[in-house]
C-alpha cells in the first residue's frame, strides 16, 4: 500500500511537471526544430521515460527539458542523415510566427539552441551548458550573438 | 526584458498538442525499463558539464565507415577494426557464433543487442548489474535503452547511469560529492551472422561528455596525434580520485603496442594528447603487428586510487591491469593504424585540423583573433570563399580557402588552410531564406596573418 502510494505520488508530481511546463516545452522544442512532430515525439518521450523512472528524478522540469531537447537534436541529426518527407503544410503558424521562424533557422543551431532554451523557455545558463555540451561561458557568448542576430532579421523583416 | 525575449513570446501563439497520454501509453523500449514497476528512491543528479577543451591536431585519412560484408576482412586471427568487444578476431567471432547455434545457454545473451550492452557497462565500464540491491529494495544503477529504429544488424543501446543522491555542499564549501557518471551510447553490429540468432558485438563506445574526432574503421597514421575533446564535470576538481586518460591500443591484449597520455585539469581546461610511447629495449613496439593493424582509440574517465598509473593503459582488459576500474566515461572507438616499414611512426607533431573550434601553432595564441558581426546580416553573398579571399585584410595569398558545409559543430564554414593542412583561420557563415550567405563569426591566428575582415573590428 505504501509503495502503490509513492507510485501515485510520483506519478501526479510528474504529470504536474507535465501541465506546467509542456505548452512552454512545446513550444521551444517547435521553435529549435521547425517541425512539429519532432516537437510532439520528443515531449511525449522525455515524460514517458520520466513515468518509468518514478522516483528517480529530483527534478523532473530540469530533466525532462533536459532528455527532450537531446532527443529533439538527436532526431535532427538523424533527419540530416536521411531527409524525412515531412509535410508541414496542415500545420497553422500564426502571424509572426513564420518570421520569428525563418530568423530563428538562420541562426548557428547552438545559438537557436541557447536562445529557445534561455530566452523562450527560462532555463538558466547553466541548464543550457548542460544540453549544448559546452560552458556557460561559450553559452553567453552564443546568447550574445544570437540576440544580435535575431533582432538584426527580425528588424530586416520589419522593414 | 530583452527584445530576443519580446521577439520569442511569438512562440506563445502557437496552438500546442496534449502529448500526457501517449506519454503515459508509450511502451518502454527495454526489458530492463521495465523496473519502473519498482519504485526508487534513488534521485538522478543532474550532470552539469563545465568545459571542454583540447589539444593536439590530426591527419585522418579514413576508409568506408563500414564493410558490407558480415564478418571482418582478413585472416582469421587478424585483429579487426571494427569490433570491440566481446571478442576481436574473426576467428573468435566465428566461434562465438558456433557457441550460440549449438545452443549453448550461456552464450544466449549474445543474441540480444539490450543484454550484451548491460554485460559491457558490467564487465568493462565496471558498473555492476544494472539493477542492483538498495535499501531493502531495488534500485536501477543505470538503464538500458535500445534506441527506435534498431533492426537486424545494427543497433544503438543508451546507457542511463543514475547517480546516488548527494547532498548539496553547506554555504562557502565545496561539494564532497563524485561526478556524475557520463550518459553511454553503445553501438552494436551482428557481425557474424544476422538475425534472431546472431551474435551481437560491440562495435563503438561513446560517452556524452567524452568525444573524439574518428570514425569506427578510420585509418590513422601511427604516431600521429588525434584530437579529442573531454567535458568535465564542476565536481571532478575537489574530488581526488578523479582522473582522465587517452590513448590506442593496437592489437589484442599487450602484444603490439599502447599508446597513453594523461589529461591534466587547470581552471576547468582540459588538455589532451596522444603520442606513441618509445618502444622498450629500443626496438620497434609495432613490427609484429602487421602494416594495418586493428587498434582502438579512447578516452576515459574514471575513479584512480593510484593517480600515478595509468588508469586504462588497456580499457578492454582491466584485469591485466592487476584491478577493475569504474569508468565515469569511456569513448571507444576502433581504427586502424597504419604502421611505416620501419615501424617508428611520424613526428608527433601534425597539421592543425578544425573540428568546429580554432586552435592555433605553438606559441599564438589560439583564436586571438574574434570576430563578431553585428550587421550584414541580409544574406547577399553568393560564394563565401569569394568574399573572404576579397574581405580578410592582411590574408596571407598562400593560405588555401576552402568551403565546408559541416565542420565540427559549425555549418557553411570557410577555412583557410596552410601548406601543411593546418586551419589557421575560419569564418562561419549563416543562410538566409533565399540561400544567401551573411557571415556569423570568425576567428585567426596571427599566423594567417589576418588583420580584420572588411573592417569589422575585433
Amino acid at each position: 500500500m505504501v509503495e502503490d502510494a509513492i507510485v501515485v505520488d510520483e506519478h501526479t508530481r510528474i504529470e504536474r511537471a507535465y501541465r506546467e511546463q509542456s505548452q512552454k516545452m512545446w513550444r521551444a522544442l517547435f521553435g529549435y526544430t521547425g517541425d512539429p512532430e519532432i516537437a510532439s515525439d520528443a515531449l511525449a518521450e522525455a515524460f514517458a521515460r520520466a513515468l518509468r523512472l518514478e522516483g528517480s528524478i529530483q527534478d523532473v522540469s530540469a530533466w525532462t527539458w533536459r532528455v527532450a531537447f537531446r532527443l529533439a537534436a538527436a532526431e535532427l541529426r538523424r533527419q540530416r542523415e536521411t531527409p524525412p518527407a515531412a509535410d508541414l503544410a496542415d500545420f497553422v503558424t500564426p502571424e509572426p510566427v513564420p518570421e520569428l521562424m525563418g530568423a530563428l533557422r538562420a541562426l548557428s543551431p547552438n545559438q537557436r539552441l541557447a536562445i529557445v532554451l534561455h530566452d523562450y523557455g527560462d532555463r538558466s545558463t547553466a541548464e543550457v551548458a548542460a544540453i549544448i555540451g559546452c560552458a556557460r561561458a561559450t553559452v553567453h557568448v552564443h546568447l550574445s550573438q544570437g540576440r544580435r542576430r535575431l533582432r538584426d532579421l527580425l528588424e530586416d523583416d520589419d522593414d | 526584458m530583452t527584445d530576443a525575449k519580446q521577439r520569442l513570446r511569438a512562440l506563445d501563439r502557437l496552438d500546442t498538442p496534449d502529448v500526457w497520454e501517449r506519454a503515459l501509453s508509450l511502451e518502454p523500449t527495454s526489458e530492463l525499463d521495465g523496473s519502473a514497476e519498482h519504485p526508487t528512491r534513488k534521485r538522478v543528479v543532474a550532470i552539469v558539464v563545465a568545459f571542454a577543451v583540447f589539444a593536439a591536431a590530426a591527419a585522418f585519412a579514413w576508409q568506408g565507415f563500414r564493410s558490407s560484408t558480415p564478418t571482418p576482412a582478413g585472416p582469421p586471427d587478424a585483429i579487426s577494426s571494427t569490433v570491440l568487444w566481446p571478442e576481436r578476431t574473426k576467428a573468435a567471432l566465428t566461434a562465438a557464433q558456433a557457441s550460440v547455434d549449438a545452443g549453448d545457454p550461456g552464450t544466449a545473451w549474445r543474441t540480444d543487442p539490450e543484454k550484451v550492452a548491460a554485460r559491457f557497462a558490467e564487465d568493462v565500464l565496471g558498473w555492476g548489474p544494472a539493477e542492483t540491491p538498495f535499501q531493502g529494495g531495488v534500485a536501477v544503477s543505470y538503464v538500458v535503452t535500445l534506441a527506435d529504429g534498431a533492426t537486424t544488424g545494427s543497433a544503438e543501446v543508451r546507457l542511463d547511469r543514475l547517480a546516488l543522491p548527494c547532498p548539496s555542499p553547506a554555504p562557502g564549501t565545496a561539494s564532497t560529492c563524485p561526478p556524475p557518471f557520463e550518459d553511454e551510447v553503445v553501438t552494436l553490429r551482428q557481425e557474424a551472422a544476422t538475425g534472431d540468432a546472431g551474435i551481437w558485438s560491440v562495435t563503438e563506445v561513446r560517452a556524452d561528455g567524452l568525444r573524439l574526432d574518428a570514425q569506427p574503421g578510420g585509418v590513422i597514421q601511427y604516431g600521429d596525434p588525434v584530437t579529442g575533446s573531454l567535458t568535465f564535470p564542476p565536481t571532478a576538481p575537489g574530488f581526488p580520485d578523479f582522473s582522465a586518460t587517452s590513448g590506442v591500443h593496437i592489437g589484442v591484449g599487450h602484444g603490439c603496442s599502447s599508446t597513453t597520455a594523461s589529461v591534466g585539469i587547470g581552471e576547468g581546461s582540459v588538455s589532451l594528447v596522444t603520442r606513441p610511447i618509445p618502444p622498450q629495449g629500443g626496438g620497434s613496439a609495432v613490427k609484429d603487428c602487421g602494416p594495418t593493424p586493428g587498434a582502438y582509440i579512447w578516452i576515459a574517465t574514471g575513479a584512480n586510487s593510484s593517480p600515478s598509473d595509468d588508469f586504462a593503459l588497456d580499457p578492454l582488459d582491466l584485469t591485466a591491469q592487476g584491478g577493475r576500474a569504474v569508468f565515469y566515461g569511456l569513448t571507444l572507438v576502433p581504427v586502424q593504424i597504419a604502421i611505416p616499414e620501419n615501424g617508428t611512426g611520424s613526428p608527433t607533431s601534425g597539421p592543425l585540423t578544425f573540428a568546429g573550434e580554432l586552435r592555433c601553432p605553438a606559441g599564438e595564441k589560439a583564436g586571438g583573433a574574434i570576430w563578431d558581426y553585428g550587421s550584414d546580416v541580409r544574406g547577399t553573398i553568393v560564394d563565401p570563399t569569394t568574399w573572404v579571399r576579397e574581405s580578410a585584410t592582411g590574408l596571407d595569398p598562400a593560405l588555401k580557402l576552402s568551403f565546408v558545409k559541416e565542420a565540427g559543430d559549425r555549418d557553411n564554414v570557410v577555412l583557410a588552410t596552410s601548406a601543411d593542412g593546418s586551419v589557421l583561420a575560419f569564418v562561419d557563415f549563416g543562410v538566409d531564406k533565399a540561400g544567401e550567405y551573411f557571415p556569423n563569426d570568425a576567428e585567426a591566428c596571427p599566423s594567417s596573418g589576418i588583420e580584420d575582415f572588411n573592417g569589422h573590428a575585433k
